[in-house]
């Protein structure tokens, strides 16, 4: 049992990893209608900008290392940044293409920002430091330690990231609910005729949009860099799982692509974990099959639900 | 727009529009417009064939062109990319002493993007188009196997294959040309193994691998390798190069009660094992596969944390700047625009050493068939990188040339070799 | 001038582009060296990998292009093709070419399976259904290493030319012929199918599901098909791959292949024959710009690949957005505004959720012309 909770435990904080890159997925998906394959990478990029900061080298030049979460707002500001000149300058020029043609172009990014990384920061794994903890009444929120939940363990870190997913998703919900530019975002991706002729400002919706999702990406980069090490591929498996984790909570709903995440990271973990012969008594099936009960658990929620658990499903008026 | 004259009507719908062309001569004049598009598309796309020609491939009064083929683009791209250049590098300085054989050495690198398919299709343009005198440390064990049947087939020697497999020196009958380097991921298991049952008998074993040829070659070579009777495998757990953490994985091995545990896994996840152990405030006896033994996990794991961790190596540790070998090698890396040095540059020189000196064995005679002899009659060549008491050793019916190892240990933040050299020559 | 008629320049160009590929790639060798483009053995193969590669593009095209069901995950139809056929030849020694439409029709019918369950998806959620299928399929592939030898994969022996050729063709040559015979068939059978009643109720579906089966189409039996019949393509693909790689393994049709497919097929061109041959072609040829670009000797030469791979195709979406064959046809005016108009519309439609009456009435393809994403139209 206690097993059974710990494994639990571990597949909910990875699964709110996976959660984090689906809601910048989720995000863009909303905005735009289009699948982001770059946002791994986007995400990955970022990463390295806040560790370049964080070890002292920008660009080059010896600087005095920042403190941790200075080189986290910063970095936030450069994703800011990249996502609305992406969105603005390759973006733009496809608007109104048919979609898989935007899905090609972001293909291409996600090439231009592997062959980037790898270029400024070279392909040797960096370590990358994880946040310093900090206390807020009494609670502790990342550093090294780890919280005792009965007979479960779970480090502080893990905790954060978790409290952060859900935090964002939060916001990011009530953003779109309840103020006017959440709305108008909303507004831009139901019909962008009918917004333009309410006074939208559909072409600064589209940006904020992707600015939004790097900047969601860049958090969730930073979040997951301390626990694996920071190089070009890093966030290669997490946006298969994400997209995935997106899928099935529903490609129009922030909580759903969270949902999603922790769903398929508890789900790869008892996989691992009771899948072997001992329990399962099969030759067949395995724990090396892990991707595979993935896309099982994917294609039969999809079957129940084609839209995924929280997405809405698509009327069509005739 | 021209009216054309008037023309008897060959077709019933040929009628004159203002353009001048009916619908179905339009259709076809544009359908041959397309294919001649197309025809003249593919042509514009192909060069003649331009190849040095000598009695020798790949050999000139000047020149002796050798080919590579590896992932120069993709993911994998960046973490194999210094093995290339610490190779270039090193070629480089041996052409600034003068070249050997007289001659420069100019070694072609193209990218097979880490696919079969793609390295097929490079190795056939190094070999037919450039004509290079023979492939040497083609890297990638699913990108090689596409390639070496090809190269065996045409003669072509495949010096020193970049990959663990065991297939590259098990068949030197039917695979004559094709030499592996470093030891294969089974025989590092074996040893292993024995390791384990000589100096931890009775302790219980648990395996984390990574599910594909390199985890489970490693795997079978480790049971190969443990005594039944003195060391129970307890628990075996897999992960995906994709995953992203492992801490599942860890979790379990702790739980079925592993003593020992060994890693076939990539620094990525060697560490999140050693972090995770520690964190769970276990304390296992980890011993990782050769990958990991580079100075760099010390930057991954705080040295406290990685002390008395143990893995397996044959490559002098490149921290040891005190060492005459490893300083040669930053001042030869450092002149010849070099990568920084670690484990995978000083892969690179040494192989780029056992490549010199073949070349050197056979300036009399200069041939694919006698480099190939020249390579099988190393004995007791020593690459200056290697640990002392590594050697390559090569016959007609050994194609494994590297085939030793030495145990290390995680002392103070640094890798240290102790023991014996274990030897499977 | 001469005084030539459309059928006669149809026939030339013909003739043209059978010369071109039966005669001048595979021989030109042998000519003196002051003849221009010859054509090397290693372009030769280079050849073969286009034609091999042409096949899985027309397949796919037509699930995607035509039907407009977007599959991610081709790569797995294409290695369970290249398995059967390896471990045909490998462990029960058939002749090659009896493997080859064994493999088409055992994944022509594992596609048909898929097929089912993708009726209920659209958009966003057959892609990435369909990604997923393409990471599970190399951990199958080595879980059941009994039947494909698992991690280690299978060597074949490519297929040589029998005695009686033996003295006209080489190896390079015969496997050639082989490849394109292969994709010549494929490419009439997928010709055929797109200008026949089921391609057109394909092309019906995916302008307007609802429209389609209003008029009387039964679109669950037809978008299987559809699958049924890419991954049919599919399967030979990997048969034919297997006699010309010599080599397969689990990882050898991983995510990253099977996207490809997809890149391959728009820069080609959708909903195109010419298309898929075209993106076959540049799907073979991008190491060769990089080579070029690599000679020019630009700075971080090393990274450039991924970089200018990734350029060219933003580039290449940017003013070629139907793709080469797109480019070709509207250079040479050849087709209509109308169909490159429904294609847009259709595409348009791909993952968005419509909640009202468009503006122009009727679902689907009635949408505005020219729909923008920022709504200007």
């Amino acid at each position: 049992m206690e097993l059974f909770l710990q494994q639990v435990l571990t597949g909910l904080a990875t699964g709110a990893v996976y959660g984090l890159v689906a809601l910048a997925i989720v995000l863009i998906y909303r905005s735009t209608d289009v699948i982001n394959f770059a946002q791994g990478q986007m995400a990955m990029f970022t990463t390295f900008f806040a560790w370049m900061l964080l070890d002292g080298s920008f660009l080059g030049r010896n600087i005095h290392p920042l403190h941790f979460w200075i080189a986290f707002v910063l970095t936030l500001a450069f994703g800011i940044i990249l996502g609305a000149v992406l969105e603005r300058v390759i973006l733009r020029p496809v608007e109104g293409r048919p979609i898989l043609t935007i899905v090609i172009v972001t293909l291409g990014l996600f090439s231009v920002f592997s062959g980037l990384a790898t270029w400024s920061w070279g392909g040797i794994p960096k370590a990358f430091p994880p946040p310093p903890e900090i206390k807020v009444t009494g609670i502790s929120f990342f550093g090294d330690g780890a919280l005792d939940i009965g007979p479960t363990v779970i480090s502080y870190h893990d905790l954060t990231i978790m409290v952060v997913a859900v935090g964002i998703m939060l916001v990011l919900y009530a953003f779109f609910q309840y103020t006017p530019i959440g709305l108008a975002m909303r507004a831009t991706a139901q019909n962008p005729v009918a917004a333009r002729l309410m006074g939208i400002r559909v072409g600064n919706m589209l940006t904020l949009g992707w600015a939004l999702s790097a900047a969601v990406g860049a958090v969730g980069g930073m979040m997951i860099a301390p626990l694996v090490l920071l190089q070009p591929p890093m966030m290669l498996g997490v946006l298969l799982y994400a997209f995935a984790a997106a899928v099935l909570g529903g490609m129009d709903s922030p909580p759903g692509a969270v949902v999603g995440g922790l769903i398929l990271g508890v789900v790869e973990n008892l996989v691992g974990t009771y899948t072997t012969e001992e329990y399962l008594h099969v030759d067949w099936f395995g724990p090396e099959m892990k991707l595979t009960a993935a896309l099982v658990v994917i294609v039969l929620v999809l079957m129940i639900r084609p839209t995924g658990l929280f997405g809405r499903k698509a009327l069509r008026r005739v | 727009m021209k009216i054309p004259a008037p023309q008897p009507a060959r077709f019933p719908n040929q009628l004159s529009t203002e353009k001048g062309c009916s619908a179905d001569a339009d259709a076809s004049r544009r359908g041959a417009r397309r294919l001649l598009k197309l025809v003249a598309l593919l042509a514009g796309l192909t060069a003649a064939c331009v190849g040095n020609q000598g009695d020798v491939p790949g050999v000139t009064d000047s020149t002796i062109v050798l080919g590579q083929h590896t992932p120069l683009s993709g993911g994998f791209a960046a973490v194999y990319e210094p093995i290339a250049s610490a190779q270039e590098a090193y070629f480089d300085y041996v052409n600034s002493q003068g070249g050997v054989c007289g001659r420069r050495i100019d070694l072609r690198v193209e990218d097979d993007f880490y696919d079969p398919a793609r390295a097929l299709d490079a190795t056939k343009k190094l070999v037919e188009r450039d004509k290079v005198l023979a492939i040497v440390g083609g890297l990638g064990t699913a990108s090689h196997s596409a390639v070496y049947e090809y190269l065996n087939e045409k003669g072509v020697p495949d010096l020193f294959v970049s990959s663990g497999a065991r297939k590259w020196g098990s068949d030197p009958e039917r695979f004559p040309y094709t030499i592996g380097f470093i030891i294969d991921y089974t025989s590092e298991g074996a040893i292993i193994g024995k390791y384990i049952s000589t100096h931890l008998p009775g302790q219980q074993v648990g395996v984390l691998y990574q599910n594909d040829d390199f985890g489970r070659d490693g795997i079978a070579g480790l049971k190969a390798g443990l005594d039944p009777e003195k060391n129970d495998l307890v628990s075996e757990q897999s992960y995906e190069s994709s995953d992203t953490d492992i801490r599942s994985q860890v979790l379990n091995l702790r739980t079925a009660g592993a003593e020992v545990v060994v890693a076939y896994s990539l620094p990525g996840f060697s560490t999140q094992l050693i972090s995770g152990a520690s964190r769970l405030g276990w304390e296992p006896q980890i011993i990782l596969s050769y990958v990991n033994t580079d100075p760099v996990m010390f930057k991954y794991v705080p040295p406290q944390v990685m002390e008395g961790v143990l893995a397996t190596g044959y490559l002098i540790p490149p921290d040891r700047t005190a060492d005459a070998a490893i300083a040669r090698h930053r001042q030869i890396m450092a002149d010849h625009d070099g990568p920084q040095p670690s484990n995978y540059s000083l892969y690179g020189q040494a192989l780029a050493e056992t490549v010199v000196k073949v070349l050197g064995d056979t300036c009399d005679d200069l041939s694919r068939e006698s480099l190939v002899r020249a390579a099988e009659s190393l004995r007791g060549f020593h690459p200056s990188v290697l640990l002392e008491g590594i050697d390559v050793n090569l016959s007609p019916s050994d194609h494994y040339a590297v085939q030793a190892l030495q145990m290390h240990r995680a002392v103070s933040g640094r890798w240290e070799p102790f023991g014996d050299i274990v030897s499977l020559d | 001038m001469l005084r030539t008629t459309a059928r006669q320049r149809r026939l030339l160009a013909f003739v043209l582009l059978a010369f071109f590929l039966l005669y001048w790639i595979p021989f030109s060798n042998a000519f003196p060296g002051w003849v221009p483009v010859q054509f090397g053995s290693y372009r030769i193969f280079q050849a073969t990998t286009i034609a091999m590669w042409a096949i899985v593009a027309l397949g796919l095209n037509i699930l995607t292009g035509y039907n407009g069901q977007i599959s991610l995950g081709h790569g797995a139809f294409v290695a369970l093709g290249g398995y059967t056929s390896a471990i045909l030849i490998f462990d029960h020694n058939w002749p090659f070419w009896a493997t080859i439409p064994i493999a088409g029709l055992l994944t022509g019918a594992i596609g048909f399976l898929v097929g089912l369950p993708a009726l209920r998806l659209t958009g966003p959620y057959l892609a990435i259904a369909t990604l997923a299928l393409a990471l599970a399929t190399p951990q199958i592939l080595q879980k059941y290493e009994g039947l494909t030898h698992g991690s280690q994969g299978i060597n074949i022996d490519s297929p040589t030319p029998p005695g009686a050729l033996d003295n006209i063709l080489n190896d390079t040559q015969y496997l050639y012929f082989f490849a394109l015979l292969a994709a010549f068939i494929m490419t009439i059978i997928a010709w055929n199918i797109v200008r026949s009643r089921m391609g057109r109720a394909f092309v019906a579906i995916r302008d307007s599901e609802i429209a389609a089966q209003a008029m009387g189409i039964s679109v669950p039996r037809f978008k299987t098909m559809a699958f049924a019949i890419s991954a049919f393509f599919a399967g030979i693909c990997g048969g034919v791959y297997v006699q010309v790689i010599g080599f397969v393994s689990p990882r050898s049709f991983d995510v990253l292949q099977s996207i490809n497919y997809l890149t391959t097929i728009v820069v080609g061109g959708l909903a195109s024959i010419l298309g898929s041959i075209l993106g076959a072609a540049v799907f073979v040829l991008v190491p060769e710009v990089n080579s070029l670009l690599e000679g020019l000797h630009l700075p971080a030469a090393d990274q450039a690949p991924d970089v200018l791979y990734g350029a060219s195709l933003i580039l290449v979406m940017i003013f070629m957005p139907y793709g080469f064959a797109g480019f070709i046809r509207r250079v040479g005016r050849l087709q209509p505004p109308l169909v490159m108009q429904s294609l847009s519309d259709f595409f348009g439609q791909v993952g968005l959720r419509v909640r009202t009456i468009r503006p122009n009435g009727g679902g689907g393809g009635g949408a505005s012309s020219g729909k923008k994403r920022d709504g200007s139209s």
